[in-house]
């Protein structure tokens, strides 16, 4: 007599089935992007290679020459994959972000973990502070090291038994405020060189990105996704907010500390290496709801797409718009960010009026 | 002909051949170079494919207009933009200087380690701020094998300078050339700080240095420490700067220059374009056109009542004099300014218009340093 | 099959809110909470809920209270989520469900759906529905996962009369229909009255009265809990309207007890 040995009716269960594809394909369709966007960051750039050297160079594992070679092994591919594992980095790390605190203009600028990010590298490279090591490893260190401080700041004053989603934001603009404050008072006691690379560094770049660089980010974005594939489910619950999800029997405490965790090592391990890129945290997870929904199952995997379709094209864009220059990527993504979102603003004003 | 003869011929001709063989050989030797910053770079001499990143008047000097036929990029904004007038000028007689590529600077990101490794040189020189700034591009480029040599007149150091003259001559070839000049440098320099240590011993002049770019109703920058600033307190005068900016270089406070009262008083001026209220020097001006410009600063209400204004030790000095090779020219102009009698044979336009004749390709044209009483 | 609460209490730092609460409630009757803003309604329900750290004993026959037996809803708090309704009420398994949506799954989501007469909202965005079938939806939720215990958190208090009338009878009907234990906080006294098989009043952290609405919303109660005078309109045993005094209902005439 119980339902579970009944035939289901085949329209509810037929129609999810087939919608829950019809979501995977537009995942698909996303990675996709990604995928062109990939391929046209790897054909393009200032030294205007023919496209049949390119894709001979990366078949072959050689070029006709070894500056072919040099240019497409060790400068294009290690910027397109960084591209991609740093926009899927940002835009699952928006994803959860927006998840965990229900505010939909949530990212890693709102709890200010970029802009900690931002001034530990400026610690470096304005005052040299004070560590052994040569730049290439000081900036990535103090920048992570400083995302971390950022993201137990927030904890500590978003008050660490209570964590409510307010709190914490309220917390994170605080510490952006401070990061910002003191990064500019970086900026004032720089030499004219130092003052030009923190800039270059808050607008972010991508050219910097190295095999070695990516052998460390790659890892970190996998063991993310590994870590958060089991918690999809309590994320869905999260979204019908805080006191439903407890009464589901969600952990809804521990879960959003976790989360934070997780956001803050997605974050300091990109912005450490790239600089601080804007917009792409904030637009990709905005993109794949419109596509998937909200189901974590395939909202997150999505959103790491769209934020590495998003990257993918801004770096072919920030290439090709000045033809032998690359215009600065953190740029490229405000400028898409901020049409994008006001057409958001006019969609949903129109659906409520 | 006897047989001896013809056959003195075939071993003539053939010796020469041999010579040619390994003389040949011999001619991609690989060198070890010392470049400014110390460091051992090995270089195959001699080389045929340049890049140059920096310090353009330096490098024409030291390897000679002939040189430029040798260099396949260059970082463009840091002279075209900076210094348009003194490119445009230098364009007009090196032929493949107006189209030459551009492989970004350092200052705007725009600096491409892929546009260098597809111009395929033999060796790139780089300035020492570009090769801090730019840690991936140039372990790029290394990797790539293309050997990077700095060169640093940044530093406002007598070794640097010295190092990066004799090392450019090396790499390019010139090496008698090289030493000349950095004797003649060394020389100069020398001469400068021994009339400075003979003059002091009174009570030491303050100056004040401002850039002149703005116009005279903004307060430009001052330097301490670096650039005019380094300058100022190497020539034994007291920088009215030093104490009281945050970092190396800004705009003091305009109150605080009135209150220390500097003795001199000098605005860096240049051919900056689009700049209608800067201060003009450089080739395309004249004293007059130079006084005109300066006099707004001399002029200012606030500064009535300045010894230097009183005495009339305004000056206009082109700032692209600082740090670099002939740097000396604006030490001694400085110097006389700041010790008249110890100075008193020394002529700063006459020192400069023979470095032109000598070294540059363009004719010395110009008002490069004055004040503001004829 | 009762639930019991023995000696519940709960302070917000040094406040109070309840009082050792006693309570025992029977299957298959629909029991109501009343009492003013602030006599610790909410607050009693999340503890039954365990949802809130308490003093004091839950058990249902015996056993203490486990969270799979409990079907809370909590009060409506809008929350927008792009989720279909399907989804929202699948989320009601969340402890059963794998990554893989099973078959069972979906049959247990149909069944209640259809139960409830929403079953042609299942694809529908929840946004997109009014508040009476968001409450219908949620209400599918917490029953979904076959609880014994239905704890509800003022479930109509934002609805009109239509579907306020929709709500609590497909509550009232499914307490009957599967002998479930059901607590409802219900702020309007009328639907207290309409509904509830028995009422709980609640003044200042403590139960004043247990029993039928007749017994418990007297007059008297309501003036000492409430601080209103109030007029009852009786239909035999129960009463069927109470209105303040003082305001007129038009063409109305007052009852001979007023």
């Amino acid at each position: 007599m119980t339902a579970a040995s009944a035939p289901v009716a085949p329209s509810i269960a037929h129609a999810y089935r087939r919608n829950w594809w019809r979501r995977w394909t537009l995942a698909l369709a996303l990675a996709g992007v990604a995928v062109m966007g990939f391929l046209l960051d790897v054909a393009t750039g200032p030294a205007l290679l023919p496209l049949a050297e390119v894709a001979r160079t990366v078949l072959l594992g050689e070029g006709h020459d070894a500056s072919v070679t040099a240019i497409v092994w060790s400068i294009r591919l290690p910027v397109a994959c960084t591209a991609l594992v740093v926009g899927a980095a940002l835009g699952l790390s928006g994803a959860v972000m927006q998840t965990i605190l229900h505010n939909p203009l949530a990212s890693s600028y709102t709890l200010g973990v970029s802009a900690g990010a931002g001034f530990g590298a400026a610690l470096v490279i304005v005052l040299g502070a004070g560590l052994p090591w040569s730049d290439t490893v000081s900036i990535p260190v103090m920048a992570i090291l400083f995302a971390a401080l950022a993201c137990a700041g927030v904890y500590l004053i978003g008050g660490a038994r209570a964590a409510t989603a307010e709190a914490l934001v309220l917390a994170g603009i605080a510490l952006l405020f401070l990061f910002q404050a003191l990064t500019s008072l970086l900026q004032l006691i720089a030499s004219p060189e130092a003052l030009q690379q923190v800039v270059f560094w808050l607008f972010g770049s991508l050219q910097k990105a190295t095999w070695t660089k990516l052998a460390i980010m790659a890892p970190v974005l996998l063991v993310g996704l590994v870590l958060l594939w089991p918690m999809a489910w309590s994320l869905t619950a999260l979204k019908l907010g805080d006191e439903r999800a407890q009464g589901l029997g969600v952990p809804v405490r521990s879960l959003r500390l976790r989360c934070f965790a997780l956001i803050s090592a997605l974050t300091g391990v990109s912005v450490a290496f790239v600089g601080t890129i804007g917009f792409v945290g904030l637009v990709a997870p905005h993109i794949a709801r419109m596509l998937v929904g909200e189901d974590q199952r395939v909202f997150l995997p999505a959103s790491a797409l769209a934020g590495a379709a998003l990257l993918s094209v801004a770096s072919v864009a920030s290439k090709t718009l000045m033809p032998g220059a690359v215009f600065p990527i953190g740029i490229i993504t405000s400028l898409i960010g901020v049409p994008f979102f006001v057409a958001l603003v006019l969609r949903s004003r129109g659906r409520r009026s | 002909m006897t047989w001896f003869s013809v056959r003195r011929r075939h071993w003539g001709a053939a010796l020469l051949a041999l010579t040619g063989l390994f003389g040949g050989t011999a001619w991609a030797a690989t060198t070890e170079v010392t470049d400014a910053l110390g460091r051992t770079v090995k270089v195959n001499l001699p080389v045929q494919r340049v890049i140059v990143n920096f310090n353009y008047e330096e490098f024409t000097a030291v390897a000679g207009k002939e040189a430029w036929a040798k260099v396949v990029g260059i970082s463009r904004a840091p002279w075209e933009g900076w210094r348009p007038v003194i490119f445009k000028r230098y364009a007009a007689v090196i032929p493949n200087l107006q189209a030459m590529p551009d492989v970004g600077h350092s200052d705007d990101g725009t600096f491409s380690a892929e546009k260098v490794i597809a111009l395929k040189p033999d060796v790139l020189f780089m300035a020492e701020w570009t090769y801090k700034a730019m840690q991936t591009a140039r372990d790029q480029i290394e990797a790539a094998g293309i050997p990077i040599v700095v060169v640093d007149y940044n530093a406002q150091l007598l070794e640097r300078h010295l190092a990066s003259t004799r090392v450019m001559g090396k790499v390019m070839g010139t090496d008698a050339r090289a030493e000349e000049l950095a004797q003649l440098y060394e020389r100069q320099y020398k001469d400068v700080m021994a009339r400075v240590a003979k003059a002091s011993g009174g009570a030491k002049k303050k100056v004040y240095f401002e850039l002149g770019q703005a116009g005279a109703d903004t307060v430009g920058n001052s330097y301490s420490g670096t650039m005019w600033g380094k300058i100022a307190t190497l020539l034994g005068a007291v920088n009215v700067a030093d104490g009281k900016l945050p970092g190396p270089w800004g705009p003091v406070n305009a109150e605080a220059v009135i209150a220390d009262n500097p003795d001199l008083i000098f605005i860096a001026g240049s051919s900056w374009v689009n700049k209608p209220k800067a201060v003009k020097t450089g080739y395309e001006a004249t004293a007059d056109i130079t006084r005109a410009t300066l006099a707004p600063y001399a002029q200012r209400p606030a500064w009535a009542g300045l010894n230097a204004v009183k005495n009339g030790q305004v000056h206009a000095i082109e700032h692209g004099l600082c740090r670099t090779l002939y740097d000396y020219v604006a030490m001694q102009y400085i110097g006389k300014q700041l010790y008249p009698e110890a100075f008193k044979d020394v002529d700063p336009a006459a020192s400069f218009k023979a470095y032109h004749e000598k070294y540059l390709p363009v004719p010395f044209a110009g008002a490069w340093a004055t004040g503001i009483r004829p | 099959m009762s639930l019991l609460a023995d000696n519940l209490s709960l302070s917000y730092g040094r406040q109070a809110v309840l009082h050792g609460v006693d309570l025992a409630l029977r299957p298959g009757r629909l029991v109501a909470l009343v009492g003013p803003n602030g006599s610790g309604k909410s607050s009693l329900i999340k503890c039954l809920a365990g949802l809130l750290p308490h003093a004091g004993q839950v058990s249902l026959s015996g056993q203490p209270l486990s969270a799979a037996q409990i079907g809370y809803m909590p009060q409506d708090h809008a929350a927008s989520a792009a989720l279909t309704v399907l989804e929202t009420v699948l989320l009601g398994r969340l402890e059963r469900l794998r990554w893989q949506v099973g078959e069972e799954d979906l049959a247990a989501v149909e069944a209640v759906l259809t139960r409830l007469g929403i079953g042609h909202l299942a694809p529908r965005w929840l946004g997109d529905l009014s508040g009476g079938q968001r409450q219908l939806v949620f209400l599918a939720q917490s029953l979904v996962a076959q609880p014994r215990v239905l704890l509800l958190d003022e479930p109509i208090s934002a609805l009109d009369l239509r579907h306020q009338l929709e709500v609590m009878d497909a509550v009232r009907a499914l307490t009957l229909e599967r002998g479930l234990v059901t607590l409802a906080v219900l702020h309007d006294l009328n639907a207290a009255v309409r509904h509830a098989d028995e009422v709980v009043l609640l003044h200042d952290g403590r139960v004043l009265e247990v029993g039928p609405p007749a017994q418990v919303l007297t007059a008297s109660h309501v003036r000492r809990v409430f601080q209103v005078d109030v007029c009852l309109l009786t239909q035999p045993g129960r009463p069927a309207w109470i209105a303040p005094v003082g305001v007129s209902a038009p063409g109305q005439p007052w009852p001979a007890n007023c």
